[in-house]
């Protein structure tokens, strides 16, 4: 007896809690109306959209694929490997122009100071119409510091020679070449020559 | 492999970088005269005093003040390189005076090229205290030649004409400091053209005191003097070989000025150009095989040169409405010239193979440049106003000059041979 009207009551009361919840959810729905239509709405727009986009791409990508196999075919035969060599080496050369002309443009700066500085303290000898020149090797260090020089080829004036000699000597340092690229540098600069010309302007 | 064998190869095969240097330094060199121990004063002048004022003469050199020298080193021992480095001095003298034989000075010296750190010249001289200024001259001649590579030329002499008043013309012969001027021949009528024997001992110049212009050879010691036998036919613009055995000369002959070689052995006259244009101006090559000259051949006057044993003639300027008085540098290879533009005319040198004319002067009526015998420097004469002085110049227009001013004109300055 007891089971049958706990049941019962426990049923009339899901039942109630039921009504309540439906006359509610229907309250909610006429309340909210905008909001619970718009995912609706979404829905269904979203749907139509993958419809449409979805069958059309069926069909083509296997065109697409089709094409697409004959094109690598083409490629891997004939033009594509040329082609990416052709596309490295251009990359290459560029790289390198900007490169070398980045370098040129920074030893020519260092060849135009030492230029200036060698200039300055050579005492040319006074000879008229004499073209001889002397061509002396330097050994520089990063730093600048002369580490050693040597007569290369005389100009077999002993005067001429001796003035070129002297203004190295009493240089000891040339310090344009310090904030130079390091590579630049040991390209360039860590041995070269000096030509000392007796024309010229 | 062998693709391995050219990259290691590539790196080596590359051309080391060459830097070209032409220009130089615009300082002159420093020397440094130091003071020679018990040295003798010759008036009131030491023997350093002496030799720096010749090195110096020609503005070819700066000198370092004695009083601004760390030192006075008188040997190898106590001379330190870097003390005269500090002070950019570049080249050094020092000397040392033996005067235990008060009539015959031993004088060793020597000079050191401060920059290579090393002894140029040792050199040792002796002889009587009362030569003390020709000793310092060839103390002189001996460091600048071991500087320079040149000849010095301290002890050669200028020959000029002093134009002193209105009817005087004097021909004086001096050292080419200035100093020692000798009065050589003084006349009432013009004197021109004064050309020096290569030995030093004869003078040929031109003188008008018969009414003409005739050539005269003076001998410097004896003072004897005699013209060139032409005829009574007007002779002028005498130049002495440098072999000694002609005098090229211009002579003309029914009025028309043309080149003539006088031989001083057999005293005959041999005619060298054959032109109704003016040939003057004759100029003796170093070896005496050509001669350069000045005509007016092709409407306006120009350099040409003449191949003496072929005939045959050349013309050398192109450039320029006058280009005259040229004269060979000691190379033989390059002149120095009058060249004149619209009424200015510089002092202009210019290889003989080249069309080049290159202006050394800058004042505008310069005329009759005389080279040193080394060829370094230029004399000449020129104007301020209507007073004439002589300026000079070195080749490399480092340093110009001007010599002391003369009462009176200067004019035609010749500069002597060396002496062997």
């Amino acid at each position: 007896m007891t089971n049958f009207s706990i049941g019962f009551i426990s049923s009339l009361v899901i039942h109630i809690l039921l009504f309540l919840f439906l006359t509610l959810d229907f309250s909610l729905k006429n309340t909210k109306e905008n909001f619970s239509s718009i995912p609706i709405k979404f829905i269904s727009l979203s749907k139509e959209i993958k419809e449409i986009v979805a069958m059309p791409q069926k069909k083509s990508i296997k065109k697409l694929e089709s094409n697409a196999q004959s094109l690598i075919e083409v490629i891997k035969t004939k033009d594509e490997p040329i082609l990416d060599i052709f596309a490295q080496e251009n990359l290459k050369t560029e790289l390198n122009n900007f490169n070398l002309a980045k370098e040129n443009m920074e030893v020519q700066l260092r060849i135009n100071l030492i230029q200036k500085r060698i200039n300055s303290v050579w005492k040319k000898p006074s000879m008229i119409n004499q073209d001889i020149q002397v061509e002396i090797t330097i050994n520089l260090a990063p730093s600048g510091e002369i580490l050693s020089f040597a007569l290369l080829n005389s100009s077999k004036n002993k005067v001429f020679d001796d003035s070129a000699l002297a203004a190295i000597s009493n240089i000891s340092f040339l310090p344009e070449v310090i904030n130079l690229d390091r590579s630049y540098f040991e390209k360039n600069f860590r041995s070269f020559n000096l030509v000392f010309k007796s024309i010229g302007n | 492999m062998f693709f391995l064998f050219f990259l290691i190869l590539s790196p080596l095969s590359e051309s080391k970088l060459k830097i070209e240097i032409t220009q130089g330094s615009e300082t002159l060199p420093k020397i440094a005269i130091v003071p020679f121990r018990n040295e003798i004063l010759s008036g009131s002048k030491s023997i350093s005093s002496l030799i720096e004022a010749n090195m110096t003469l020609f503005g070819e050199f700066n000198s370092l003040k004695k009083n601004e020298m760390l030192s006075y080193p008188h040997s190898e021992e106590n001379f330190y390189y870097r003390d005269w480095k500090l002070l950019e001095v570049d080249f050094v003298v020092i000397g040392n005076v033996d005067n235990s034989n008060l009539n015959n000075l031993d004088i060793n010296y020597l000079v050191f090229d401060v920059g290579l750190r090393k002894i140029i010249l040792k050199g040792d001289i002796s002889g009587n205290p009362n030569e003390l200024e020709q000793i310092s001259k060839i103390i002189s001649n001996r460091a600048y030649q071991s500087i320079t590579g040149l000849d010095g030329v301290f002890n050669t002499k200028l020959a000029y004409i002093l134009n002193p008043s209105k009817n005087s013309y004097k021909i004086y012969i001096s050292d080419i400091d200035g100093s020692d001027e000798q009065l050589l021949f003084n006349s009432s009528s013009p004197l021109m053209s004064p050309s020096w024997s290569a030995d030093r001992k004869k003078l040929a110049y031109v003188s008008f005191e018969k009414g003409y212009p005739e050539i005269y050879i003076q001998d410097l010691f004896t003072g004897n003097r005699s013209s060139i036998d032409t005829l009574g036919m007007s002779n002028s613009a005498p130049v002495w070989s440098p072999n000694s055995k002609y005098i090229a000369f211009v002579m003309s002959m029914s009025g028309n000025p043309d080149i003539y070689l006088y031989n001083l052995r057999n005293k005959k006259i041999s005619r060298l150009t054959r032109h109704y244009g003016i040939d003057t101006e004759p100029a003796w090559s170093p070896n005496s095989k050509k001669l350069l000259f000045t005509s007016n051949r092709s409407g306006s006057p120009q350099i040409y040169e003449l191949i003496i044993s072929s005939g045959r003639i050349k013309r050398i300027t192109l450039d320029g409405d006058y280009n005259a008085r040229a004269r060979y540098f000691p190379n033989g290879k390059d002149i120095v010239l009058v060249h004149g533009n619209n009424g200015i005319f510089h002092i202009a040198t210019k290889n003989l193979k080249s069309r080049f004319i290159n202006s050394i002067s800058k004042t505008s009526l310069d005329e009759s440049p005389t080279i040193s015998p080394n060829g370094n420097i230029i004399i000449y004469a020129t104007k301020k106003k209507t007073q004439g002085f002589l300026a000079g110049l070195t080749i490399n227009g480092k340093s110009k000059f001007t010599l002391p001013v003369q009462e009176g004109s200067v004019r035609e300055p010749a500069w002597s041979p060396l002496v062997n």
